[in-house]
């Protein structure tokens, strides 16, 4: 009861936002034209600020398993490779297939899994987590960008796609925040604060947006896939992932940060990718709504059954 | 030196989120049927909740010197009827009179006032400047209409004004955080959480507008009279204004309150206003430019002033 109450209170506030995003366009204060502007101000500006200002501020004290971290990477990795090999056989829509992908792996790692795996081990897991999200949420954004060139209809052009990569403000963001990590280069104290108070904007503002964006009315078009991505991103993946990491000798904390890797709902960055991407963004947002809105309870079955098991 | 980087760090994060937005400008992401939409969605919807949740997290009872607030609405009064002796003997033209007074005491408070608050002192202070606004933004409003209203031929509608104030979304904000403290109403914690993350939305958002809505034309033409009205508006009365909070014995938060309702640049209404009630409204926009302009200089030296006497 405890872990549903907790993963409610991880969830609820973003459903909220979202809400009121849906309520803000019902009584026309966010319109069309105002939201495609937001969008691109949220894309351009408010996430590379949020990317850069994740991977500056962690701080890793703790000594850290190399060989776990490895071992997450290549899980993460291998997802990616295996729902492209998956997705294309059942999935016709081009427009679709990249959005269903990045649907199913990319996770909101950055707001649910340190809250996540603070709520269950304390403070002991959360360098780990940290870490993770700095070396995991770039290469998924680097992955994305490749993904959704690959399925779009315009003809295939690898020098346009190796651009775009590096254009895209996301990864600007995340490399210059890694760069600056990495040299240990130490901002002003005035710059800090600018750059942190940026980043605090982004995910309020980005779930409003979305709310006003989503259509649920559409919802039923698109219910297929949704239930088959809602399924595969909060069910499959984190129990394959986390059957892997058991079955690899991994217990307690460890355990704990695959699976707040993993089981996080889908990231809300997926939506304005899709939509710079020319793909199917109104999938996009409906899967981050609809992943956002069931999390709280596979999450919460996730933990109650490991806990019975012992395993944590 | 301390006091220096002090004042310095309180300051330059404003400047740069301005400097971000009028960047934002310069390469169209910001434009400015983006900026007037964006802007009503900060005054209507953030702003308001910003309001409630500073009063709501306080505990009021406790924290609030009623004596306090009284000292201020009477200085604040005071400095209006000032000028509304003084001005019009050194304005002749009936069309610039309005704008000149209510140029010179409609500060930025909200904008400006709170990050400055937050930055000097942290949470604490923020209750004290909360209740403050919610009190004088109710009086302001009505005597900026009444003032541009002396001075203009056209008739006004005070039944309209009235309604206006009531409705005034920082007002309706204000009373149900004042109601709810009083009431002693807990909010579920997920609610919470959503109300603090739109709340720390306000601040970074509404000064990159700021920055974004600033222009500059014909500033050249007006300097002497810009000159004059920027020296009195950020140096002379807040001086004015600080001198006699000190002479009261009031010390930190609450001279710090003073001055993050006093010391900010002239109020973008003003310029709303001004164009409502067929003033001179390109005057009252090269107010609000050029003291927000300089408003961080002054405001710099008001607080390294302070804290250098030991008086924060």
């Amino acid at each position: 009861m405890e872990n549903l109450i907790f993963s409610l209170n991880a969830v609820l506030p973003l459903v909220f936002l979202m809400l009121l995003g849906a309520f803000l366009r019902k009584i026309n204060v966010f319109d069309k034209d105002f939201l495609g502007k937001a969008n691109k101000f949220i894309f351009k500006v408010l996430f590379p600020f949020f990317l850069f200002n994740n991977i500056y501020s962690s701080k890793i004290s703790e000594e850290i398993d190399s060989n776990f971290i490895i071992f997450v990477v290549i899980i993460s990795i291998a997802v990616v490779g295996l729902l492209i090999v998956i997705i294309p056989k059942y999935e016709k829509d081009n427009k679709n297939r990249g959005v269903i992908i990045q649907g199913m792996y990319r996770g909101n790692t950055t707001l649910f899994a340190t809250a996540l795996i603070s709520n269950i081990f304390g403070n002991e897991g959360l360098a780990i987590v940290t870490m993770l999200i700095a070396i995991i949420s770039p290469t998924y954004i680097f992955l994305t960008v490749i993904i959704l060139d690959l399925f779009t209809d315009e003809r295939q052009n690898y020098k346009k796609t190796l651009i775009s990569i590096l254009s895209n403000p996301l990864i600007i963001g995340s490399l210059l925040g890694i760069a600056v990590y990495t040299l240990q280069i130490k901002l002003p104290l005035a710059m800090e604060k600018t750059i942190a108070d940026i980043a605090k904007t982004t995910t309020p503002i980005a779930l409003m947006t979305l709310g006003g964006e989503i259509e649920i009315n559409n919802i039923w078009k698109n219910i297929k896939p949704l239930v088959f991505v809602v399924a595969g991103k909060l069910i499959i993946f984190p129990a394959i992932a986390t059957l892997i990491a058991i079955s690899y000798g991994y217990r307690g904390v460890e355990l704990g940060v695959i699976l707040s890797m993993t089981a996080p709902p889908t990231a809300v960055t997926s939506y304005a990718l899709a939509q710079q991407h020319n793909c199917n963004y109104e999938l996009a947002g409906q899967i981050v709504f609809l992943t956002t809105l069931i999390s709280p309870f596979t999450i919460f079955l996730f933990v109650y059954i490991f806990k019975a098991a012992g395993l944590f | 030196m301390d006091n220096f980087i002090f004042s310095l760090n309180v300051v330059l994060p404003l400047v740069f989120l301005m400097f971000i937005g009028s960047f934002l400008r310069r390469i169209n992401i910001f434009d400015e049927d983006f900026l007037r939409k964006l802007n009503k969605i900060t005054y209507c919807v953030l702003l308001p909740v910003l309001l409630f949740n500073n009063i709501y997290t306080s505990k009021v009872s406790g924290e609030i010197d009623l004596k306090f607030i009284i000292f201020f609405v009477i200085l604040a009064l005071a400095v209006i009827g000032i000028l509304l002796i003084v001005i019009p003997r050194y304005e002749k033209d009936n069309r610039n009179r309005g704008v000149l007074i209510q140029g010179l005491f409609r500060g930025q408070f909200v904008f400006f006032g709170i990050p400055l608050m937050a930055n000097i002192s942290g949470d604490e202070g923020l209750v004290v400047l909360s209740t403050l606004i919610a009190i004088i933004v109710p009086i302001y409003n009505f005597l900026a209409v009444i003032i541009l209203d002396l001075f203009t031929d056209e008739r006004h509608n005070y039944k309209a004004t009235i309604i206006s104030i009531l409705t005034n979304p920082l007002v309706i904000g204000s009373l149900l955080g004042i109601a709810a403290s009083v009431l002693q109403i807990k909010l579920p914690s997920a609610l919470n959480k959503t109300i603090a993350d739109i709340s720390k939305t306000v601040t970074p958002i509404s000064l990159m507008i700021l920055g974004g809505v600033i222009e500059i034309n014909n500033i050249w033409k007006n300097r002497k009279k810009l000159i004059l009205i920027a020296a009195v508006k950020l140096f002379i009365i807040p001086s004015f204004a600080a001198l006699i909070t000190i002479f009261f014995g009031y010390r930190g938060i609450e001279l710090g309150a003073v001055l993050s309702m006093i010391a900010p640049p002239t109020a973008v209404a003003s310029y709303t206003l001004a164009q409502q009630h067929d003033c001179n409204d390109e005057l009252a926009g090269q107010i609000v430019f050029f003291t927000t302009l300089i408003s961080p200089f002054s405001i710099f030296l008001f607080i390294f002033v302070f804290k250098t006497f030991g008086l924060f």
